[in-house]
């Protein structure tokens, strides 16, 4: 069993949100301004 | 006119109008061993690499040329509109593809079995197998080019950014007949022990099978607006 | 409040109760440990991502049949949700690969697949971007979308048999029953944010496109009675 790597797992988890939070906001700007 | 001499007769002109212009033809061939050769170069003394890798080297080399080829075969319809002529005629755009796709698997065919002795030099590879199975796997492949090739130039024929755009379309799209005749090509340059050839001919023979009916359908509905 | 805001916030909050379960609740993964709570963002990322494209294919078929705005940005809508998913799946897969693997890339077929995928989505996406009459531009996309799509299984196949000849690396087929509500959860919560991120997309679409047709010069009326004499005499 592999021992440790939370560092891999908060890479992805805390990438995966950020992208999903900024696509989010770009689609709501993008609203706003059409 | 039917369909099929319809298809016939296209296949013709296109052929003819590429005879006529071999000094082009020339030019693809020229681009295609420069291709070669830099890939040789690229991969340096490692003959090992390269007589493994030959296979690879000239699919690839007939991809980059491919996308010139299937660019023309379209370009040279917008020329004093002579594809609304033909649509007029009237011409069947299903055989207007057929036609122009069958034009382009045979010019890709050409290239390659000029490519293939070259390749073979710079290579220093060998034909272990059956030169059938090679011929087998150079038409099937031609064909899985020339199909979606035909149709992407058909949809990028009027797009100022076409140099680009056509070979992006295409790429990902005939990856499966790449690598289907790329592994087949392999297999009879440096020997097939376990008769794996024959499953990938059938791949590619299915891929073309499939993707002649679709861009013939789809075709249509592109060259009509 | 459309029901695509509705949906997405929906998803939002599965997604956090998923999450979360999977990375503080869930037990370690037998063989690949803490590393393998990724499991619950990758597969269900991956998952939704295809669902999109396949949920494209279908509109572009819609679009090509009813020839109306709604269904072109429909198109636009999934393709674009499906590519920034994909894009997200290939890093989460990637960093995945490295501890349990021992690489950043691998001629695995999803990964490559999924690679593919983008790039062939993204053509798409860019496609449509240098066309400007309408008509044109919404037959163009469907019939790169529905190609594009029909592609993907070949792909996935190819490569998976390409694959067979050289060692193939073990992924987690099976999933224990501690992991799997976790990553339905997730799952759904993708879904619906999906949805929402779609909705939103083709509504910025619909907008743009009804904007453009508005803008249109009227139809050339055709010339019936030429009632002046110029040139006549």
């Amino acid at each position: 069993m592999i021992e440790g790597g939370w560092g891999y797992v908060w890479a992805v988890y805390g990438v995966s949100w950020a992208v999903l939070f900024f696509y989010g906001v770009s689609l709501y700007l993008r609203g706003r301004t059409s | 006119m039917s369909v099929l001499v319809q298809i016939a007769w296209i296949l013709q002109k296109d052929l003819l109008i590429e005879w006529r212009a071999r000094s082009r033809m020339f030019a693809l061939v020229s681009f295609a061993l420069t291709t070669l050769l830099l890939f040789s170069f690229a991969v340096g003394p490692d003959t090992k690499a390269l007589r493994e890798h030959a296979g690879g080297y000239l699919w690839l080399a007939l991809l980059f040329s491919s996308t010139s080829l299937l660019d023309r075969s379209l370009r040279v319809e917008e020329e004093s509109g002579a594809m609304d002529s033909l649509l007029l005629a009237p011409t069947s755009p299903t055989a207007i593809f057929y036609g122009k796709a069958l034009s382009n698997t045979l010019q890709l065919v050409v290239l390659g079995v000029i490519a293939l002795p070259v390749t073979l030099a710079l290579c220093d590879a060998t034909l272990t197998g059956s030169p059938l199975v090679l011929l087998a796997a150079l038409v099937l492949g031609a064909m899985g080019l020339a199909a979606p090739g035909t149709l992407y130039a058909a949809l990028t024929a009027r797009i100022s950014g076409q140099q680009l755009l056509l070979p992006l379309l295409l790429f990902p799209l005939i990856v499966p007949a790449l690598l289907a005749a790329v592994k087949a090509t392999t297999l009879v340059l440096t020997g097939d022990p376990m008769e794996q050839s024959g499953s990938w001919l059938v791949l590619l023979a299915c891929f073309d099978a499939l993707y002649w009916s679709i861009c013939g359908v789809l075709f249509g509905r592109i060259v009509e607006t | 409040m459309k029901w695509f805001h509705i949906s997405g916030a929906v998803g939002v909050v599965l997604l956090v109760i998923g999450h979360g379960m999977g990375l503080f609740v869930a037990p370690p993964e037998a063989m690949m440990g803490d590393v393998g709570r990724i499991l619950y963002a990758h597969v269900s990322t991956a998952w939704i991502s295809l669902v999109a494209f396949l949920l494209a294919f279908f509109a572009a078929i819609g679009s090509l049949w009813f020839g109306r705005r709604g269904w072109d940005a429909s198109v636009v809508g999934f393709v674009e949700v499906g590519v920034v998913l994909t894009a997200l799946l290939l890093f989460q897969g990637s960093v995945w690969a490295r501890p349990t693997w021992g690489v950043w890339w691998t001629w695995d077929p999803r990964l490559t697949t999924s690679a593919i995928l983008l790039v062939a989505f993204t053509a798409v996406l860019l496609l449509r971007s240098v066309i400007d009459q309408p008509d044109r531009r919404m037959l163009v996309t469907s019939v790169a979308t529905i190609v594009a799509f029909v592609d993907v299984p070949i792909v996935y196949m190819s490569i998976k048999w390409w694959n067979s000849l050289h060692q193939d690396f073990s992924s987690p087929e099976t999933v224990s029953s501690y992991m799997v509500t976790p990553l339905r959860i997730s799952a759904f919560g993708m879904l619906f944010l999906m949805l929402g991120f779609v909705g939103m997309r083709r509504r910025i679409e619909l907008i743009r496109l009804e904007k453009e047709w508005s803008l249109q010069p009227p139809p050339e009326r055709p010339a019936a009675l030429n009632l002046s004499d110029e040139g006549t005499q």
